[in-house]
């Protein structure tokens, strides 16, 4: 009875996947990036899915049903949440059936085409500091069609951004410059990209903020935290883009 | 008596034989060479006891869902991940000294990683990863936990 039990793990999987792998493209601006894996029970008993787990909680995994009887085909489905990310995409889902000991492991890739980087996305003056003008880039990514413009907007009347356009259409700084640095404050800038004819425009968001004394306790930013980008905009409704290398 | 825990004993070594040559087949996940998550590189990796010996004290930062980050985390720590980077990011910038960062999530995800590079990116200064992650946090201060 020992030998039996220790070769179990010897029987060949029963549960066979289409493919293991899925390399998907992301459509711009798509929330949510969908996967699905096919599998066929090719062995002579029944198999029961017992879990799903993915390495990240923007990776969800969902089953129609957990047992399959042999022959029978059926799907887990993958969809990935892009929320703020960008960039290349790399997330795993091991699956944890009665054919074998092991999880099986799928794998899902993506890229989040990145719209725009924002360098630095946030420029800080220390306590105190000498209020000299700093700067952000905001440069478009290769596969962006180029702007009809950029402007800047802050959501704190003590720090106003000026746009200058360094390569056409393509490039842009966004000088800042605070009023004080005695003061812990936090500003927004929304950097409005428009795109041209009836494109909705895209807003990717940078910050610059003057730091209060380094032993002072953390400030709170109830008031300071900006909405979730993508409120309208004038004259276009605007794109919520994530920043950073802002996205999509 | 001897004769039966020989016999047992041969059944035993009979059983393990086929159990050895499936764990050389498919070994379990840490013994894989290439494990199916990514681990922190040894240039920014810094383990907890460099990290709590460092002054001015880091700003730790929990790179995990806001869900986890609710039903525990470090103490002082600040919540910054991809989900929503930029509605947290000034959470974070509002806690940020100027200090080093320490990002942690837990011990088998990646998020830690990406969060490093793209604080670098936008403009912080030296960050580091604790790759212990939070059950490393946990094993070494048990019940020290923020809700």
């Amino acid at each position: 009875m020992a030998f039996a039990f220790c070769t179990t793990p010897l029987v060949q999987a029963q549960l066979v996947f289409e493919r293991t792998e899925a390399d998907i493209k992301a459509e711009p601006g798509a929330a949510v990036v969908p996967a699905k894996f096919t599998f066929k029970v090719a062995g002579k008993e029944k198999v029961t899915l017992f879990s799903t787990e993915a390495d990240c909680g923007c990776t969800a995994v969902s089953l129609t049903k957990q047992i399959y009887e042999p022959g029978e085909t059926g799907e887990i489905a993958v969809n990935f949440s892009v929320g703020d990310r960008v960039g290349p995409q790399l997330k795993h889902v091991r699956v944890r059936a009665s054919d074998q000991t092991e999880p099986h492991v799928l794998t899902f890739k993506t890229e989040i085409p990145i719209f725009a980087s924002v360098r630095p996305q946030f420029v800080v003056w220390s306590n105190k500091e000498d209020p000299l003008p700093k700067k952000v880039t905001f440069e478009l990514g290769e596969s962006s069609p180029t702007l009809e413009g950029l402007t800047a907007s802050s959501n704190n009347p003590g720090m106003t951004p000026v746009v200058h356009e360094i390569v056409k259409g393509r490039k842009y700084e966004v000088e800042v410059t605070p009023t004080q640095t005695e003061q812990f404050f936090l500003a927004t800038l929304q950097l409005t990209a428009r795109l041209g004819g009836d494109k909705p425009a895209r807003i990717v968001l940078a910050y610059a903020t003057v730091q209060p004394p380094a032993n002072t306790a953390p400030v709170p930013t109830q008031s300071a935290v900006p909405p979730r980008p993508g409120a309208p905009v004038q004259p276009q409704p605007a794109k919520p883009v994530a920043a950073t290398t802002a996205g999509r | 008596m001897k004769q039966a825990l020989r016999q047992a004993a041969v059944l035993l070594a009979l059983a393990l034989v086929p159990a050895a040559i499936a764990w050389w087949r498919v070994p379990p996940a840490k013994f894989l060479a290439t494990a199916p998550t990514e681990s922190a590189e040894a240039s920014d990796a810094v383990t907890l006891a460099e990290a709590e010996r460092w002054s001015p004290a880091p700003l730790w930062i929990d790179a995990r869902t806001q869900a986890e980050f609710e039903s525990g985390h470090k103490p002082g720590a600040v919540l910054l991940n991809e989900d929503t980077w930029d509605a947290l990011l000034p959470g974070f910038l509002a806690a940020w000294r100027g200090q080093r960062i320490v990002v942690y999530c837990s011990s088998s995800c990646a998020a830690s990683r990406r969060i490093a590079v793209r604080l670098r990116m936008a403009g912080a200064g030296e960050v580091n990863v604790f790759s212990g992650g939070w059950e490393g946090w946990l094993a070494a201060h048990p019940g020290e936990v923020e809700k």
